[in-house]
């Protein structure tokens, strides 16, 4: 049996991954089972999903703690999850990264895998939506699954021109990983436990909460687009204030001399005929962006009425 | 024939080969898949049913009370808080002994809010006259649910039934499933003839006014029904394996208990687990065994006794507790063993409450514990977290 750990977050199609995977397995004459563990169940939150796969019938139905395989969707969780906890000694993990594998800041002694599956996503698909990408990397890396049956899956989930694109992007994954080779597995004194990550905060009597955890989690983690305001053309109508989910949009008004400076300009970008009247008495309101919260959901883009928030692909 | 899909999508294809006439259900997670698919179904034309919109479980489950006393076959799925908020009109279905077949896809109760799976919310329930089964994976939990309108418009029975799957391990589970051919389930579940149904040529009243000297009457007789549902269920059961070819032995399931020392039991999809700790601990020469509680209500305290003769010490896992006591199955299993001299000894463990996993080495730990006949006088908390409690022993 070869088990399989996926780590993305909410809304990346984690637990999609887990089950094409299964259906191309079960494609290839294999037993297979996918399950996802929700936490939150939330856009951008942590989340891991779970692949079986074998020649017997499953029966086994724990968790995977101890994966052949881990694919990360989302390079910025290796320094928020324990990725590779209990990875066996000869398994494979596959991030999405830009950078190189030694880059990624994982162990020395694993055989990681990086492979810019948002890049090849956006160029194919026009979308970052990675999953199907990372699937083809996988069937070139492992050669567990056909690349065939991973077509098939993704084309009987995504009919039409999005399985077709989906696929495009799977297979490009897939040759370039076929290219790489496997790292012989290095034994490090290093691959201990890492210190548990568990809180032994004592718990209250009640199921009773203490105010403020939307401080402690800090959503920012979970952007992959963050919005760009165009200040000159912004109105101050305040709508992407109004509706930021997080509270992610500080409303700051400017005084003395850069409340001067900002009406000064507002004046002349009137004069040119750029911007409306109403939009210069309000030239001291500045809205921006709060990094730490913001988690690139794209509401404000969505509700700006001039259009005046464009959603930007962050470099990480 | 195998074809891979999620559980829920699986019972509602179960459900569409029932063909019943009306379905009338409230989403709540983890239960919403299943109603979702078959609202799709009946949409899309493939399921000739009429589906009725509610604004909550009690108002679903009084939809199919209603419906069901006009003889039409009727299905609903629930789980949790949901469930709970049936439980006023439960009891009406068991005691208007209405055929209504109900998928609870089992999760936590409230408080702390929890959407995870454990077996709080049916066991909660075991007194309103239904029959409960639990299914261990989602082929089971597919046929039972043909099995369960058999069972429940039986004649001799005429009760509701539950089909109890776990919520997330198996309804959000892909997993290869054995598809049910509509031909045969058509041969093997015919239309509901009830006797007794409304109809304004043929007036009659469902679920009136029974004084002192009558009211005792209805419950045994609602008793009886599920005493008799002993026999029914393994007899349909193996019916339905001459025609599906698929059989899982009614009220319980031994497995490798032959010459068991040591026996755990346990009740839903964790049993596939326990029985993959049996295979282990067998390569490494201990006797164990495993027993697979199918029927919590009725409850075959005849067949667990003659399954646990010989044994020496059996585990009993519950995924519920009631609070003051000990878990459910627990009580029940020592219940049966009562009068039996050679009974073995008997554990009670508590884990896997609110979605917490039962990987193999807690059955491992849990086999170790009976072996070394561990002194525990009541059902002890198997995976506590003791680091985050700040107790105060009374």
């Amino acid at each position: 049996m070869k088990e399989i750990r996926i780590h993305g977050r909410g809304g990346q199609g984690s637990v999609t991954a887990a089950e094409l995977l299964a259906v191309a397995a079960f494609e290839d004459g294999k037993y297979s089972q996918a399950f996802p563990f929700f936490g939150v169940e939330r856009r951008g939150a942590p989340v891991t999903a779970f692949t079986r796969l074998s020649d017997k019938k499953i029966r086994l139905r724990s968790q995977i703690y101890e994966p052949d395989y881990v694919i990360v969707q989302d390079a910025t969780l290796v320094s928020a999850v324990d990725v590779t906890a209990g990875l066996k000694p000869d398994g494979i993990v596959i991030v999405n990264s830009e950078k190189s594998a030694e880059d990624v800041g994982l162990n020395a002694g694993i055989d990681v895998r990086t492979i810019d599956a948002t890049g090849i996503a956006l160029e194919i698909i026009g979308r970052p939506i990675v999953n199907t990408t990372l699937l083809g990397a996988f069937a070139g890396a492992t050669g567990e699954i056909s690349i065939e049956s991973i077509k098939q899956s993704v084309l009987a989930r995504f009919p039409g021109k999005i399985g077709e694109v989906n696929v495009q992007a799977a297979e490009k994954a897939y040759q370039l990983m076929a290219a790489t080779e496997r790292k012989p597995h290095k034994k490090t004194r290093a691959r201990k436990k890492e210190a548990a990550r568990e809180s032994y905060e004592k718990i209250p009597t009640a199921a009773i909460g203490k105010p403020g955890t939307s401080e402690v989690t800090e959503t920012g983690d979970w952007r992959i687009f963050y919005p760009e305001f165009d200040m000159e053309q912004c109105t101050r109508c305040g709508k992407c204030f109004e509706n930021c989910p997080d509270a992610a949009i500080i409303e700051r008004t400017l005084r003395g001399k850069e409340a001067d400076e900002a009406r000064k300009r507002a004046e002349e970008l009137e004069k040119a005929g750029k911007i409306k009247k109403a939009a210069v008495k309000k030239a001291h309101i500045q809205y921006e962006l709060d990094p730490t919260y913001c988690k690139g959901c794209g509401i404000c883009a969505n509700e700006c009425p001039i259009q005046g928030i464009k959603m930007k692909l962050e470099e990480k | 024939m195998l074809e891979i899909m999620e559980g829920s999508h699986a019972i509602a294809l179960a459900v569409k080969a029932a063909r019943p006439n009306v379905v009338s259900a409230y989403p709540i997670t983890p239960q919403t898949h299943i109603v979702e698919d078959i609202s799709q179904l009946i949409a899309d034309g493939d399921l000739n049913a009429q589906y009725v919109k509610v604004e909550s479980e009690h108002s679903a489950m009084s939809v199919c009370i209603g419906a069901s006393a006009t003889g039409a076959r009727t299905y609903t799925a629930t789980t949790s808080q949901g469930l709970a908020l049936m439980h006023e009109v439960l009891f009406n279905a068991a005691g208007m002994r209405l055929p209504i077949v109900m998928t609870v896809a089992n999760r936590a109760l409230s408080a702390p809010l929890s959407i995870w799976n454990d077996h709080q919310d049916s066991i909660s329930e075991r007194d309103s006259g239904w029959i409960q089964i639990y299914a261990e994976d989602n082929t089971e939990a597919s046929d039972l649910t043909i099995q369960a309108y058999r069972i429940a418009e039986d004649s001799r029975i005429q009760v509701p039934v539950m089909v109890c799957m776990d919520g997330y391990t198996l309804t959000h589970t892909y997993e290869p499933v054995e598809l049910l051919e509509q031909d045969l389930v058509d041969d093997f579940l015919p239309p509901y003839r009830p006797t007794d149904f409304l109809s304004v040529y043929d007036p009659k009243s469902f679920g009136m006014f029974a004084d002192p000297n009558y009211y005792t009457e209805f419950r045994y007789q609602n008793h009886r029904a599920l005493e008799a549902a002993k026999a029914v269920i393994p007899e349909i059961s193996t019916e339905f394996g001459e025609v599906f070819d698929r059989d899982y032995g009614g009220l319980i399931e031994e497995y490798r208990c032959d010459d068991a020392e040591y026996v755990l039991m346990a009740m839903g999809s964790v049993v596939g687990t326990l029985k993959d700790t049996v295979d282990d601990l067998r390569d490494d020469g201990v006797r164990a065994g495993a027993i697979k509680l199918r029927s919590y209500r009725p409850f075959p305290a005849d067949e667990v006794r003659s399954a646990l003769a010989g044994v020496e010490a059996v585990g009993i896992l519950d995924k519920n507790i009631s609070l003051g006591f000990e878990g459910a199955l627990f009580t029940d299993v020592k219940a049966s063993l009562y009068h039996d001299d050679n009974a073995p000894k008997a554990f009670g463990f508590i884990a896997g409450l609110g979605g917490r996993d039962i990987p193999k080495r807690i059955f491992v730990k849990m086999f170790d514990c009976i072996r070394d006949d561990k002194k525990i006088a009541k059902s002890e908390f198997f995976d506590l977290r003791t680091q985050i409690l700040d107790f105060q022993e009374v």
